[in-house]
């Protein structure tokens, strides 16, 4: 497929590298400087369908009490369950969500232990739905008439609610006779039983937060606000500092040292240093020597930082 | 036999598959180059320097097919090492720019050896691809490398779509050995999420255990006699479940009694990307002007205040000595005690996710090796440990069901299934049924470009179903990206579906999405059939 793969006549995007060439890709490795600023490629936009033209109800678990049920009813079918509900009276039908408990190990698609209704609204693609630990649930949807006539449109798949707590049940070969249950108790003590869910809250969430958002990516995702966004989020603030920049020129092959370090020149001769510049005093004694190493000249400059910071000044509103 | 009990220590490294042909740049893919260079690298080193000074260390490490897939990318490692030599100019520059500020200028030094060592290492030592340093040290006989969900999808909530579950098993477990070499004997389930039957699939792929957050064993059916310090096997399977220990966890994550809350630990928001002034940083943010984290960080936590002190790389390592001993401390006592009243030796599981170490922690990697020095040399009561060797050594263990649980916030799937991310699920419902329809329509001897349309499809699929999408939704830090990675790959499944229905495959737009998500080149469709 090398070679060929963009020029499909449909492909809108701008010509890119090859990946399969990754030094090119990348621009070089020249290790100064970034690549120019360059407008993003357009890159199109990929929706995903509306419907999917089937009839389904699709149950979820979210936890022991959860449920979250999506659907789709094409309008087929759903005119064909509208005419088939007896309409006298005029009354619109309304949509019902049927959730029925079958647990148990023989449901057989009708016998449910029991089934509540949830009457959905019109606009409505989805629901969570309150039901209980370490039961089996499966619903239909549909439409229900004035009458109480209940007309299923899909059925959705069964599932099953997880434990929220020890089960009661105790394995004869591994009982610890000696102790009995309270030896369970402890060990589901000693095994964190108490503190269950709370992992997340902690330092793991906030690392994977960190992990995976510091960096938005501006050509996709607009990011742009203040990058000090964690200092802005406690009140007015201000910070400074100071920087030296120390610059010349001498013969292109000369050598300089500032401050006993050999300093490279660029091509033509010049040459800058940048500093943090803490309070106090530097002296910057600057050595130039020509190639021929007759002639050396000095310039030092010498630099005073002082820095004061007066108390900041707030003006009292009235504690308004 | 002495011992009284072992340590499992686990970690999980995972990171979605992020890889932008289209861009010269893109600061998404800085998630990688920031765990390489503050994770990855240097565990490779605690593990070189552990083991040639002959210490028995024992690591689980999941190493998760889309992790494996990127560091094994050619266009990546070589994105990587502009990376990396990007930050070593900076760190030169810095050099210079701190020389009159000694506690800042030996902070720049360090940080210059520790990329050029990274060079080093990546480039030289281990030929630009990581995969082949975890080989090394799995080979060696020091780390189980166990596998993942092919993208990290989260298993319980495809529970409607079987198929779908398998296909991120199989997958993963078929990449896993194409890159390590060998069958991984172990896995762990993406974001731990575990719903009944699982298991089947698992033992279909030869893998022989599993890990559960805590609830996970706890609420098994029937009780579990040793609580999490022993695995449980799963009905009829005889796939083994292993449980996180709270109590080690807690010693280690929690923000506020956790170690990585040091004062003296080096602080991670501050980074010269944020501090510095805009036209000297500009070369080494990004190329549209937005600062971002460089690595080079200068102050440590100093306490709950707005006010940093400068690292002090020396103090900070004493403190990781000293938390490493008060690790290994509190285990021993966990381990006396437990032994006492289970009459057998417990099995610590401890897992944390590999990126914490080196990324978040700064002094973690250091941690880590000071820990396995300790248990080797200053006492004798713990022996690290594999799963895999702890099964060997106990055949035996209790039958019983593992009860549906995941190590996210309130311990079950609400991190991946609220408000803000639920609207993917239908679709992910709906393209992995229609995945199954094609696999089944399309049996062997399609004609070649069918079957690489199939084959995208599945990699489509499977890069939607991702669970860090779903995550990133629900934490509101880059949703829009998270929102468009599931959005093209959704939509290029379909595109590639109603192509192969319709038999009118387009050559260009399969070549282009094929090498943009590039991913398992070996991936065979036929595992949804």
């Amino acid at each position: 497929m090398a070679g060929t793969d963009r020029h499909g006549e449909k492909v809108t995007e701008p010509t890119r590298t090859d990946g399969r060439n990754p030094e090119l890709a990348s621009g070089g490795l020249g290790p100064s400087f970034p690549t120019p600023l360059r407008a993003a490629p357009k890159v199109e936009a990929e929706e995903v369908p509306g419907r999917y033209g089937k009839d389904v109800l699709v149950l979820l678990v979210r936890d022991p009490y959860w449920l979250h049920a999506f659907w789709e009813i094409t309008p087929e079918r759903l005119s064909e369950a509208e005419a088939s509900l007896s309409t006298t009276g005029g009354e619109r039908p309304v949509w019902v969500l049927r959730v029925y408990d079958v647990s148990g190990d023989k449901y057989d698609g009708k016998n449910a232990n029991l089934y509540f209704d949830i009457h959905l609204d019109d606009i409505a693609r989805n629901w969570y739905l309150r039901v209980d630990a370490d039961r089996r649930y499966c619903a239909e949807i549909g439409l229900l008439g004035p009458s109480g006539e209940f007309v299923a449109i899909a059925r959705s798949n069964t599932v099953r609610t997880p434990r929220s707590s020890m089960s009661d049940v105790i394995d004869e070969k591994w009982a610890d006779i000696r102790r009995g249950s309270r030896y369970y108790e402890e060990m589901y003590a000693l095994s964190g039983g108490f503190e269950l869910g709370k992992s997340s809250l902690e330092l793991r969430d906030l690392m994977e937060q960190r992990l995976r958002s510091e960096l938005a990516s501006g050509a996709v995702s607009s990011f742009g606000g203040s990058p000090v966004r964690k200092r802005k989020a406690r009140g007015f603030w201000f910070v400074l500092d100071a920087e030296l920049i120390v610059y010349g020129a001498t013969e292109p092959d000369a050598k300089v040292e500032v401050q006993g370090q050999a300093v490279r020149l660029r091509p033509d001769g010049t040459f800058t240093l940048r500093f943090a510049l803490p309070d106090g005093t530097q002296t910057i004694d600057a050595v130039a020597s020509s190639a021929d190493g007759k002639e050396k000249r000095t310039i030092i400059p010498i630099v005073n930082r002082r820095t004061e910071v007066p108390a900041p000044v707030v003006v009292d509103d009235g504690g308004a | 036999m002495t011992e009284r009990g072992y340590l499992c220590l686990l970690l999980h490294a995972h990171l979605p598959y992020v890889r932008h042909p289209e861009y010269d740049e893109f600061l998404e893919e800085d998630w990688l180059f920031e765990a390489i260079t503050e994770t990855y690298i240097p565990l490779v080193h605690v593990f070189e320097k552990l083991h040639a000074d002959g210490v028995p260390f024992r690591i689980t490490m999941t190493l998760s097919p889309t992790l494996l897939a990127m560091l094994s990318d050619p266009l990546l490692q070589s994105r990587y090492i502009r990376h990396i030599e990007k930050l070593i100019l900076l760190a030169e520059r810095e050099i210079e720019r701190t020389r009159w500020q000694p506690v800042f200028h030996r902070l720049a030094l360090m940080y210059h050896w520790r990329f050029t060592r990274s060079r080093n290492t990546f480039i030289d030592r281990y030929g630009r691809n990581l995969v082949a340093a975890f080989r090394r040290f799995e080979e060696l006989g020091h780390l189980e490398t166990i596998t993942c969900g092919a993208t990290h999808g989260f298993l319980p909530l495809m529970a409607p779509a079987q198929s779908a579950i398998r296909g991120q098993i199989r997958v993963a477990s078929r990449e896993h050995e194409r890159q390590l070499g060998r069958p991984a004997r172990g896995i762990w389930l993406p974001e731990c999420g575990y719903d009944e039957g699982i298991e089947r699939f698992l033992r279909d792929e030869g893998i022989r255990y599993f890990l559960v957050d805590t609830h996970g064993i706890l609420h098994a059916t029937p009780r579990p006699r040793y609580g999490v310090y022993a695995p449980i096997v799963c009905p009829d399977t005889e796939v083994a479940a292993f449980g996180r220990d709270v109590e080690s966890s807690k010693q280690v994550w929690s923000a506020e009694e956790g170690y990585p809350g040091e004062f003296w630990y080096r602080d991670f928001y501050r980074d010269v990307g944020f501090d510095l002034d805009f036209e000297y940083i500009r070369p080494f943010i990004h190329h549209l002007g937005i600062r971002k984290h460089t690595g080079i960080k200068y102050y440590r936590i100093t306490g709950k205040t707005d006010h940093k002190e400068p690292y002090d790389p020396e103090v900070a390592l004493e403190r990781a000595a000293e938390h490493a001993g008060n690790f290994m401390f509190n285990r021993q006592k966990q381990v006396e005690y437990l032994e006492g009243l289970m009459g057998r030796p417990p099995l610590i599981v401890a897992p944390y996710d590999a990126e914490l170490f080196g990324h978040w922690w700064f002094e973690g990697p250091e941690f880590l090796e000071f820990l396995f020095r300790k248990l080797a040399f200053d006492q004798k009561d713990i022996i690290p440990i594999t799963p895999s060797e702890y099964l060997e050594r106990f055949p035996t263990h209790q039958v019983a069901q593992p009860s549906g649980s995941s190590w996210g916030w309130k311990g079950y799937a609400e991190v991946w299934l609220n408000g803000s991310n639920d609207w993917v699920y239908p679709h992910l419902y709906h393209a992995a049924n229609r995945m199954v329809e094609l696999a089944r329509a399309h049996g062997n001897g399609a004609p070649d470009i069918v079957r690489r349309a199939l084959n995208q499809a599945a990699r489509e699929l499977l890069l939607a179903q991702a669970s860090d999408w779903a995550f990133i939704m629900k934490t509101g830090t880059v949703v829009e990206y998270a929102v468009r990675r599931t959005k093209s790959h959704i939509h290029r499944f379909q595109r590639l579906a109603d192509a192969i229905r319709d038999n009118r495959i387009d050559p260009g737009y399969l070549a282009d999405i094929e090498s943009k998500d590039n991913l398992f080149p070996e991936i065979d469709y036929r595992v949804y059939a």
